[in-house]
């Protein structure tokens, strides 16, 4: 059944991927066009005059964009936080649901397979998934990386992964919520609303101290970039509440799809 | 081989079935009628674990129907009313994907159904029309050789051939001894093929028997033709089938010689007496 589950997910994981290797191919490419010695002047003014808040919010008042791995830890990594969450989000939403929504699950249901049996396979196919995305873009940024000469490979890789700990928890969180539902309109906007909600509030407490606490209320917070380039090193209380929402979750998903009815 | 015990079940506040009781024996198969919304859908979703009930047990072979219990699962096979399979599969690979559930390998079986039903293999099931949609969930459902056959409406969208072929198919599953629950709308396929019928009304099982009991039950239709069909009417309390003019057509369940002594007292132009139909024992139970 997993075999399955990767062919039948993979055209999706095929376009997310492309998105995503094609957003980072442009800008790797203006990169490579740019006079870096005019162009970082011309940056610089311009983040001059920038509000200090704004660029608190894209880590821009910790970090320089004028150089390839500036721009990627400041906006690279927002880009990827996001396409990853996104993809992760749908996949959850849909998974599971999809089998109730095209009512395929009348047949899978028939078969001697249990629900365990298949929560199990669609975790797999959805964890394999994230993960071949994680590394296929991981590799295309150490190799833009290599060849713009500006590879740290430490950081490179503990930004590109970093992400896991809000993706891998929005993934079992969306397949959560899916299983109180019986069709997947509903569920897929309300995964990716989690994830606008998420960025929106993470954004919005690097403004301002008095907001501070909204990063709380988003799983943004649990992937959190400024910690990483600050410290050099990841973030553990953000994994081990990445563990424990995934464990919470998974649990739940066990629990309310062995109960469900499948009408 | 399947009991049903007092089967209940509720969607919130509006009842689904009611205290459903049902024993169905090996090698028999066994027609489940009613009208839409009297529970036949309930009751299959129940027997196989798709739904929850509120209360009461279904058994097989005597053990309670658990939907963790694989050597039950394998023991049943099932066709929805509406057969909704994978679009990007061809019927072969269906099949094939239907097959990997399994640890014996029943492709000898699959092709003996396929050859049997006329079905192109070769097609993508998106491209498939209703009625071979139909004959693939046949395939499906037989394929494993299961102890005992849930088939929901399992003839709709089928061309008459076809529909032969199928009757065929269960005969000889009959015949190997598989136990069949066929819920149908069609009351002259079940008077062919099943040995007894569960009438469901308004969740509740009104009656069960076989087909020769329930159209030997005492019932009989009765046309009578007077001017004055009013007044006759007035006085049967009965089940009337159809008024048209001076006729009148209606089920008489009753002691046969009560009706005698009652049209004396009217001038009749003429009676007819029948056996009932098993449309007619429907609509009995329905009215």
């Amino acid at each position: 059944m997993l075999k399955r589950e990767l062919k039948i997910n993979r055209k999706g994981l095929i376009i997310w991927t492309i998105v995503g290797l094609f957003l980072f191919s442009i800008t790797y490419i203006t990169y490579f066009n740019m006079d870096m010695s005019e162009t970082s002047k011309s940056i610089n003014d311009m983040l001059a005059v920038m509000p200090k808040e704004i660029l608190k919010m894209f880590n821009m008042d910790i970090v320089g964009i004028d150089t390839v791995f500036g721009w990627f830890k400041t906006e690279g990594y927002t880009f990827i936080t996001l396409i990853t969450c996104l993809y992760a989000a749908i996949l959850g939403s849909n998974i599971l649901l999809k089998e109730e929504s095209d009512k395929t699950i009348e047949f899978l249901h028939s078969k001697p397979i249990t629900r365990s049996n298949i929560v199990s396979a669609k975790i797999w196919c959805g964890l394999i998934n994230i993960g071949i995305m994680f590394a296929v873009l991981t590799l295309f940024n150490i190799s833009g990386m290599v060849l713009s000469d500006d590879l740290h490979l430490k950081l490179l890789l503990m930004l590109s992964l970093a992400p896991m700990a809000t993706a891998i928890p929005l993934f079992f969180v969306c397949m959560l919520i899916s299983t109180f539902f019986n069709k997947t309109s509903k569920v897929n906007g309300i995964g990716i609303g989690l994830v606008f909600v998420s960025y929106f509030l993470q954004l919005v407490s690097a403004i301002n101290d008095n907001v501070n606490f909204l990063k709380y209320f988003s799983l943004f917070t649990l992937s959190d970039g400024r910690d990483i380039i600050t410290n050099n090193s990841l973030n553990f209380t953000s994994l081990i509440i990445s563990v424990i929402i995934i464990i919470i979750s998974v649990g739940g998903i066990y629990y309310r799809y062995n109960r469900k009815e499948l009408v | 081989m399947l009991e049903i015990k007092n089967l209940t079940k509720y969607y919130g506040d509006i009842r689904g079935i009611e205290k459903l009781n049902l024993t169905i024996n090996k090698g028999e198969i066994f027609g489940f009628i009613g009208p839409n919304g009297a529970g036949k859908s309930t009751t299959i979703k129940c027997i196989m674990n798709q739904i929850n009930p509120t209360s009461g047990e279904i058994y097989i072979n005597k053990v309670i129907n658990d939907k963790n219990d694989l050597k039950l699962k394998k023991m049943i096979g099932y066709l929805p009313d509406e057969v909704h399979l994978y679009d990007d599969l061809t019927v072969s690979e269906m099949l094939e994907y239907s097959n990997s559930f399994y640890k014996r390998n029943y492709s000898k079986r699959i092709k003996y159904l396929v050859e049997k039903l006329n079905i192109d293999t070769t097609k993508k099931i998106e491209e498939l029309s209703l009625g071979n949609l139909k004959k693939v969930g046949i395939v499906l459902a037989m394929m494993h050789e299961p102890k005992i056959l849930v088939l929901d409406e399992a003839t709709s969208g089928l061309d008459p051939l076809i529909k032969e072929t199928f009757y065929e198919l269960l005969l000889e599953e009959k015949a190997k001894g598989t136990t069949i629950f066929f819920s149908s709308h069609n009351l002259s396929e079940l008077k062919r093929i099943c040995d007894r019928v569960g009438i469901v009304k308004d969740g509740h099982l009104v009656a069960v028997d076989s087909i020769k009991e329930l159209t030997n039950n005492h019932l009989q239709i009765i046309t009578v033709v007077s001017k004055d069909i009013l007044k006759i009417k007035k006085e049967l309390n009965q089940d009337i089938i159809s008024q048209d003019n001076n006729e009148l057509k209606f089920i008489f369940k009753d002691d046969i010689n009560i009706l005698i002594k009652l049209l004396c007292n009217y001038k009749i132009e003429k009676v007819l007496m029948e056996d009932p139909s098993i449309e007619d024992i429907f609509m009995h139970y329905y009215k």
